[in-house]
């Protein structure tokens, strides 16, 4: 019935045998695998299937080394390679993987690090023995998810994962302008969360250069570019800074940013700001308990959709062009609401 | 990744925690006690030649349920776990990484030990990634007073302490103190959240870390776990209740696409783009001082046209915002 044995089986059996023997296995010994040993199959067959195997074994990171004895191949895994070593974690580290797993493994949204995280975890927790988990296992722990926006989560899904494995995405993109969508091949060298959105920052194969793409303006689903490729399909540049594209001022920057903007926040909510921006921007807590908030540049846009989160709590106080263009923007409201009405 | 090597370590982290409740060993392999068993299921039909019983791994449970221990025998060739795969170095480092981000002080520093262990005692590949500056997963850090709230609401969840909070509601627009049982803190999309029942609600809600002004600790801690129908982590969570309405927005031209773009796909969302290049969001109406805020926050970008009786309201708030700047 060998002939039966599915792949995960059969690379199984193959692993496990290796890792029992204490000397290279000549095929009569590998040929006793289950898996291996269905006579009817024929011999060439079954060692194709042999090699294929070998190969998912070192996708997974085991090491095989071959060396001919007496002109016929032996097989060998490299332990030193294959075993992770002796880790001595301290109860604070074995708490902290513990908590690590719980934040991003648990329930069905468990995203773009699911499978390799748990994986890594697990054998970290084996590689410590019986000392691997914390003596007290907390109940409950602080959550985090790396999706967001529903649109987003399912392309992150695909993207996080080809980061990991170093494979090319492909997507249709629609950009600032107003052309049509375009197909865009990326090698992603990283995701980047900004204003409460995803970017991916990678390299455009077509383009022959590094782009920034946000994940809201891909249009239908990403998928691999070559799904059957089994191994890495490029490297992240060693001084690569995901940062580098991104403008350091949350509230934008540029030549038509307003400078040396001042906001007022009333007492009641001037903890926030503090909450947010303490040690990000200035910030002057009057004896009130109001706030002003100092930023160095900002578009009026970005700016207007933050505060307007508490309506009647703030006053730009400066410059004194943005404070006419937020009055204007405000009486436009106001025209708004009295036509729709 | 290989669904082999993902057995392998399963295995590995049974044998080195021999006699595990399969409760706890599905807690932390982060899956289902169900899906557990399934995968050792699979491992059981594992051996080598010459096959005889004890060459095949097989495992037994002792007592019921949940509670029943676990013990794997016959695999002694897989107790030291595998070395870590290329991806699952990246992946520890980025969840390392993205971890520190909202650390309190004291997990940042563990966090921070953590990888300088696993670089000087791994090696290969493996080593190479962890001593990689590149970073995967990049989110914004956390100022040090939302990094210690976090640590210190932690803190209560894991001790069951009650909490008393002093939070400014966006719904009631104003500071009040709440008495609360912390059950989880989250982060969903660009914020943290305490999940929480509260004594002044009657039920249970999540509540903005970066709008509670304080936190205090009491001595008193409570049994009750967070409800069930609890579904963490979700967008459509955060709202309570049955919506009050329908709110329905018009956007210019100059702001349509991007507010479309980040509304498509949420739960309950009817996104209409017009002819002429303006767009129309439907979406049901929970909280009306959000939405207020919300279509505010657009300036002359943005018409309110349902429901006609939050007008009014959006009128007294524009014309009080107006009254500020003289």
């Amino acid at each position: 019935m060998a002939g039966s044995v599915g792949a995960t089986e059969r690379q199984l059996n193959l692993l496990s045998t290796l890792l029992k023997a204490r000397a290279p296995l000549g095929w009569p010994e590998l040929a006793d695998i289950e898996g291996y040993n269905d006579h009817d199959t024929p011999l060439r067959s079954r060692q194709k299937r042999f090699e294929r195997d070998l190969k998912a074994l070192e996708a997974a990171g085991l090491k095989v080394s071959r060396q001919s004895v007496h002109n016929r191949w032996h097989y060998e895994l490299d332990r030193g390679a294959c075993l992770l070593p002796p880790l001595g974690l301290s109860p604070e580290q074995r708490l902290l993987m513990y908590r690590i797993g719980m934040a991003y493994l648990q329930g069905d949204e468990a995203g773009p690090l699911r499978r390799s995280l748990s994986s890594a975890l697990m054998k970290l927790q084996a590689g410590a023995g019986g000392d691997g988990l914390p003596a007290e296992l907390p109940q409950t722990f602080v959550r985090r998810t790396l999706n967001r926006r529903p649109a987003e989560s399912a392309r992150l899904d695909v993207i996080g994962p080809a980061l990991l494995d170093r494979r090319r995405v492909t997507f249709k993109y629609a950009g600032r302008g107003k052309g049509a969508a375009t197909t865009r091949t990326v090698a992603p060298y990283a995701l980047v969360a900004r204003r409460g959105g995803w970017y991916l920052v990678g390299y455009d194969i077509e383009r022959k250069a590094e782009r920034t793409f946000r994940l809201s303006r891909m249009r239908g689903a990403v998928t691999l570019a070559t799904p059957r490729a089994k191994a890495p399909e490029y490297e992240v540049p060693t001084d690569f800074d995901p940062e580098r594209s991104f403008s350091t001022e949350l509230f934008g920057r540029g030549e038509n940013a307003f400078r040396d903007v001042r906001i007022a926040f009333s007492a009641e909510v001037g903890f926030i700001i503090e909450n947010e921006f303490e040690g990000m921007y200035q910030l002057k807590t009057r004896k009130d308990g109001s706030v002003i908030l100092h930023l160095p540049q900002a578009y009026p846009d970005e700016l207007l959709r933050f505060i307007g989160e508490f309506p009647g709590h703030w006053q730009v106080q400066h410059p004194p062009e943005l404070r006419k263009l937020v009055v204007q923007r405000l009486r436009g409201a106001l025209k708004n609401s009295g036509r729709a009405r | 990744m290989s669904e082999v090597a993902e057995l392998v370590s399963l295995v590995s982290f049974l044998v080195a925690n021999e006699g595990i409740s399969l409760r706890e060993a599905a807690k932390a392999t982060h899956r289902t006690p169900k899906r557990l068993l399934s995968d050792l299921d699979r491992m059981v039909m594992c051996g080598v030649p010459p096959y005889t019983p004890s060459d095949y791994i097989n495992y037994s449970l002792r007592g019921v349920g949940d509670q029943a221990r676990i013990r794997v025998n016959f695999a002694g060739h897989f107790a030291r776990p595998l070395n870590f795969t290329p991806q699952e170095a990246l992946a520890l480092k980025y969840a390392l990484e993205h971890f520190s981000r909202s650390a309190d002080p004291e997990s940042l520093k563990q966090a921070e030990d953590m990888i300088r262990l696993l670089r000087e005692a791994l090696h290969g590949r493996a080593q190479e990634l962890l001593s990689d500056r590149g970073k995967g997963f990049v989110t914004p850090r956390r100022t040090e007073r939302m990094r210690r709230m976090i640590g210190l609401l932690s803190k209560a969840v894991e001790e069951r302490r009650v909490v008393e909070i002093e939070y400014y509601s966006a719904h009631r627009a104003r500071l009040a103190t709440r008495t609360v049982h912390p059950f989880a803190v989250l982060e969903i999309g660009a914020h943290f959240y305490l999940y929480a029942w509260c004594a002044l609600a009657g039920d249970t809600r999540h509540f903005r870390l970066d709008r509670i002004r304080d936190a205090r600790l009491l001595e008193e801690r409570f049994a009750a776990s967070a409800p069930k129908r609890r579904e963490a982590g979700r967008m459509d969570s955060l709202f309570h209740g049955t919506p009050k309405d329908r709110l329905v927005v018009r956007f210019s031209r100059e702001v349509a696409r991007e507010v479309c773009d980040e509304w498509e796909g949420s739960p309950d969302v009817q996104i209409r783009p017009l002819r002429d290049g303006r767009a129309e969001i439907e979406t049901p109406l929970y909280n009306q001082f959000w939405a207020i805020g919300f279509v505010m926050g657009f300036g002359d970008q943005a018409e309110l046209l349902q429901p006609k009786w939050m007008r009014k309201e959006l009128e007294q708030t524009v014309r009080q915002s107006l009254k500020a700047h003289g």
